[in-house]
């Protein structure tokens, strides 16, 4: 082949462009011995933040109309070189880890302390305005809960979703709160003096019996005369305010990473398609200044899971929720021109008549048309890969632990137990047969010295996905000073899940294999997985995972 | 090209970093010594004003103090806006508020009130009521179902009342209640542009009560059941409505009539209220005692954006009307609902008299801005073959 002067030209830019790019890892090389990460180093103190205040209205306007966020095709930006999610102040790696290894570990869940202890509940703060009221009550031993009810149309379906969706955002990283089921009835309320009420007629005044009765009028009475409630433990710390799903909190030296751009957050959108959690937004969400040592850090949680599974807090979940958002420019204009005779196809959607779980189901259900209230950019942000970890900690919950947690939402009518559980379960695998197939599901990959590489198919693993015809293995040796890779012979073609890397690719100090896999349905099989492994003592330690 | 490449990357961040902790902890102490507040824009910073001061229910629904109140005016009379106050007494078991409201077009309307709303744990309700009211652009067509548009002249009408009612609630859909009250009538030369004064066109034979009004004692009766999920924005259930008034005329001018109204209303919801069907039946019938005549200006009357859309307001009027209204509503998205409706309606001098073979109609396409609890704005383009197509701007529900 002759080089054409273009061509030529083309090639010395390629060049140049190599040579700058490894010129800059030179300097900063692409692994460093500390890699990976398995804890963020948030080593600043956040002491110095202010509490900050959100409107809702403008949330919604902001993430619907005005284009809040980066949208930016991008990895998630707090990884550590694994692709995994190093422990933050957002998550906490708990699925297979010693604190999450058993179904008891997920039913055990965040609760550290002990439900409302029965006695006087002394309500100090109340809010009777909006359509979710509830109140904070000191319990017999002082301790501060935010309590919350049932509507009366739907007993036990508010605090069922809460207790089930609490346990598992929890098992899947994320900071809760403690929300307790527990029992009141009206003679246990007591108002603490100079407690006062934000009514609905925009006053802030002292409040009164009254008030007390006005507000359990909107909750579900059991024929014994108590009230169910869940019943959510004070967080430790200063609330200083809700976090956005974007951009970073200007006053906390530890927020660097976007937070369109966090992997934990866009993979919300697996976890929320889950659990039908469609009020996934800033206006659910709590930072909290806690101690951390010598330092104060912000602490993200995850707040109200009233509006999960098949609750909408005080009624049913509607049948939009989940399926469209709030405002959608498509469906609105067919629905204009075509008089309304066009109908929306999740207005057909038929749900079993259990009160206790609301509107919540799997036939419907697609994962990747599920969507929030409104557009979140962290959602809109997600990537295969972060597709591919989300469904992934969705898989990890099997079918008992589901069966076992929708057992602690204690519904009186058994069928519901068993509703909640198979839908929950269909879901997940839903997601699962969906979201592990979008790139090559494949990690736990493993090295040994002689160079026998093994790794684990996790959708093959959790029946999500056949095994394909097989997987292609290409090596090479990686320059970790440059950054580049020098392949050795040929690709390899194999049929299960290990290979073994030829002998001069195990020369250096780094050797890297490139995955593709090859399956009849699931193209993104195809989609190349790039590990590298860096030489420890005798062996091999998997320091890259690129997907 | 490649020296200035590698000055670039020499000069990049992180470049010195020996680990990974390291390169981060030097992004974040970078980041510690430009720490900011939040500092929200100017949009969010008024919708966040707006929402912790609840300047929104402060200024239009408070519970007691001075507020803004809008609307309140007849039909035709535009947009009401005004000062009103409220002030609760007697330990918060009487309410009293009054209010002042005027538009564009120079109706205005003051009312106070006196109410006992929590009698017998809320069963109870007493109240005590007046106003005044000016109303200088009203219309008239005549009388009957034959009248034309043509004929169209306009008056002024203005009065004051004062009302005693009770009602009994024994049940929250369930009212059945009596009221008395004494009320004046003037009706003047009408200020409508372009419209001739009633008397250039009509006397006292074509428009009964013209020359003179009498004042008013009138008491009445009603029973009112109402399960309609939301009032201003009903998706479901129904209202139904009974009442009968006795008015004698004062002054024996020969103008004391019975008035006997019936109200229906049912909406059949289907995809979980995302499509609504609603019908409406309305029936007046007004009757006089001998030797007297119902005024024309106490006639129930038809046309307008509550009643039949395709026809002006007070288009059609006489002693006895039914109106029927259906709507096919949908929703368009959250905050807009559309409809498809037919209105139908007629008068006469008598109930029995009204010819519901020929009833005028009209249908139309609607548009409903929303919120969950209240329709905030409403246009409906409605046509007639009398009136071709009208258009009608409401800030309330059609009904």
């Amino acid at each position: 082949m002759t080089l054409r002067p273009w061509r030529l030209g083309a090639l010395l830019g390629a060049a140049l462009l190599t040579a700058s790019v490894s010129a800059v890892d030179g300097v900063a090389p692409r692994f460093y011995d500390d890699d990976p990460l398995h804890e963020d180093p948030e080593t600043q103190d956040a002491s110095g933040v202010k509490e900050i205040d959100l409107s809702d209205q403008y949330d919604f306007l902001e993430n619907s109309f005005l284009n809040a966020g980066e949208q930016k095709d991008q990895r998630a930006v707090n990884l550590n070189t694994i692709d995994h999610v190093p422990n933050s102040s957002w998550y906490t790696q708990r699925l297979g880890t010693a604190e999450v290894l058993s179904v008891e570990d997920v039913i055990r869940g965040p609760y550290r302390g002990q439900p409302p202890q029965s006695g006087i509940w002394t309500i100090v703060d109340a809010k009777s305005e909006g359509i979710s009221p509830g109140m904070t009550v000191r319990d017999s031993t002082g301790t501060l809960y935010f309590v919350k009810f049932d509507p009366p149309s739907n007993p036990e379906m508010a605090t069922g979703a809460e207790v089930i969706s609490t346990r598992l955002f929890w098992a899947l990283g994320f900071n809760v709160p403690e929300n307790y089921l527990a029992s009141l009835r009206r003679d246990d309320l007591r108002i603490a003096p100079n407690t006062m009420l934000d009514d609905e007629h925009g006053r802030t005044r002292a409040m009164t019996e009254a008030d007390v009765d006005a507000l359990l009028l909107k909750a579900a009475r059991h024929a014994d005369g108590s009230y169910r409630v869940v019943a959510s433990k004070g967080i430790t710390g200063k609330d200083i305010g809700p976090f956005r799903y974007y951009g970073t909190r200007p006053d906390d030296p530890n927020d660097i990473h976007p937070h369109e751009h966090r992997r934990e957050l866009r993979a919300m959108r697996v976890f929320g398609a889950w659990l039908n959690h469609d009020d996934s937004r800033a206006i659910n969400t709590r930072d909290f200044l806690q101690d951390a040592g010598p330092r104060k850090i912000v602490r993200h949680y995850l707040i109200d899971f009233g509006s999960t599974l098949g609750s909408g807090s005080t009624r049913a979940q509607g049948t939009r929720a989940g399926n469209e958002y709030i405002w959608e420019a498509r469906p609105t204009l067919i629905s204009m021109i075509t008089l309304g005779f066009y109908v929306r196809p999740w207005l057909k959607v038929h749900y079993p008549d259990l009160p206790a779980v609301g509107r919540f189901e799997a036939n419907y259900f697609r994962p990747e048309r599920w969507k929030p209230e409104y557009p979140n950019p962290a959602f809109d942000n997600t990537g295969p890969d972060d597709l591919l970890w989300g469904a992934r900690g969705v898989m990890a919950f099997s079918d008992e632990a589901i069966l076992e947690v929708s057992r602690t939402a204690e519904f009186s009518d058994p069928e519901a137990t068993a509703y909640m559980a198979q839908t929950l379960i269909t879901r997940r695998d839903k997601i699962g047969q969906l979201w592990l197939n979008v790139v090559l599901p494949v990690d736990d990959f493993d090295l040994t010295a002689e160079g026998a590489l093994t790794f684990r198919n996790i959708a093959v693993e959790t029946r999500t996905a056949t095994a394909g015809r097989g997987y292609k293995v290409a090596w090479a040796r990686f320059d970790n000073a440059t950054g580049t890779a020098t392949p050795v012979g040929e690709p390899q073609v194999v049929t299960e899940t290990r290979a073994t890397a030829p002998r001069e690719a195990l020369s250096g100090d780094f050797v890297q294999a490139t995955l593709t896999g090859d399956h009849p349905t699931h193209t993104g099989w195809a989609t190349p997985t790039t590990v590298v492994f860096r030489r420890a003592g005798t062996g091999w330690a998997l320091v890259g995972v690129d997907r | 090209m490649i020296a200035l490449i590698l000055v670039v990357s020499a000069a990049a961040p992180g470049s010195a970093q020996t680990s990974r902790r390291e390169a981060l902890e030097v992004q974040r102490a970078e980041k510690a010594k430009a720490l900011a507040p939040y500092a929200p824009g100017k949009l969010e910073s008024g919708l966040l004003w707006m929402e912790d001061s609840r300047f929104t229910t402060r200024l239009f629904k408070p519970y007691e103090g001075w507020y803004f109140h809008f609307g309140g005016l007849t039909k035709g009379g535009g947009l009401g806006m005004g000062p009103g106050y409220k002030n609760w007494l007697f330990g918060e078991q009487a309410l009293f508020h009054t209010w002042f409201v005027g538009s564009f077009r120079n109706y205005w309307f003051m009312t106070s009130e006196l109410t006992f709303p929590k009698i017998a744990g809320g069963k109870v309700e007493l109240g005590g009521h007046g106003y005044l009211r000016y109303w200088p652009r009203e219309r008239y067509y005549g009388l009957g179902p034959d009248v034309e548009k043509e004929a169209s002249s306009t008056f002024l009408r203005e009065g004051w009342e004062v009302r005693g009612d009770a009602a009994y609630k024994p049940t929250r859909w369930f009212r059945l209640g009596a009221l008395t009250a004494f009320r004046t009538e003037r009706v003047d030369e009408g200020k409508y542009p372009g419209l001739p004064p009633i008397d250039e066109r009509f006397t006292e034979a074509t428009a009964p009560g013209l020359t003179r009004q009498p004042d008013y004692w009138w008491s009445g009766a009603f029973v009112d059941i109402d399960y309609r999920d939301q009032r201003a924005n009903v998706k479901s259930g129904g209202h139904f409505r009974v009442s009968y008034d006795v008015w004698r005329d004062r002054q024996d001018f020969g103008y004391s009539f019975n008035e006997l109204r019936a109200e229906a209303l049912h909406a059949f919801p289907i995809f979980d209220k995302k499509r609504v069907i609603i019908a409406r039946a309305i029936a007046y019938s007004l009757d006089s005692p001998s030797g007297n005549t119902v005024p024309f200006f106490a006639m129930p009357t038809l046309g307008g954006s509550t009643t039949l859309r395709g026809f002006s307001e007070f288009r059609y009027r006489d002693a006895s009307a039914f109106l029927l209204n259906a709507e096919y509503r949908w929703e368009a998205f959250s905050g807009l609902d559309m409809a498809l409706f037919g209105d139908w309606g007629n008068v006469a001098p008598t109930w029995d008299e009204i010819d519901f073979k020929h009833l005028k109609n009209d249908y139309g396409l609607g548009f409903r801005f929303n919120t969950f609890r209240s329709v905030f704005l409403r246009f409906d383009i409605a046509r007639s073959r009398q009136e071709g197509v009208r258009f009608n701007t409401s800030f309330s529900g059609a009904f």
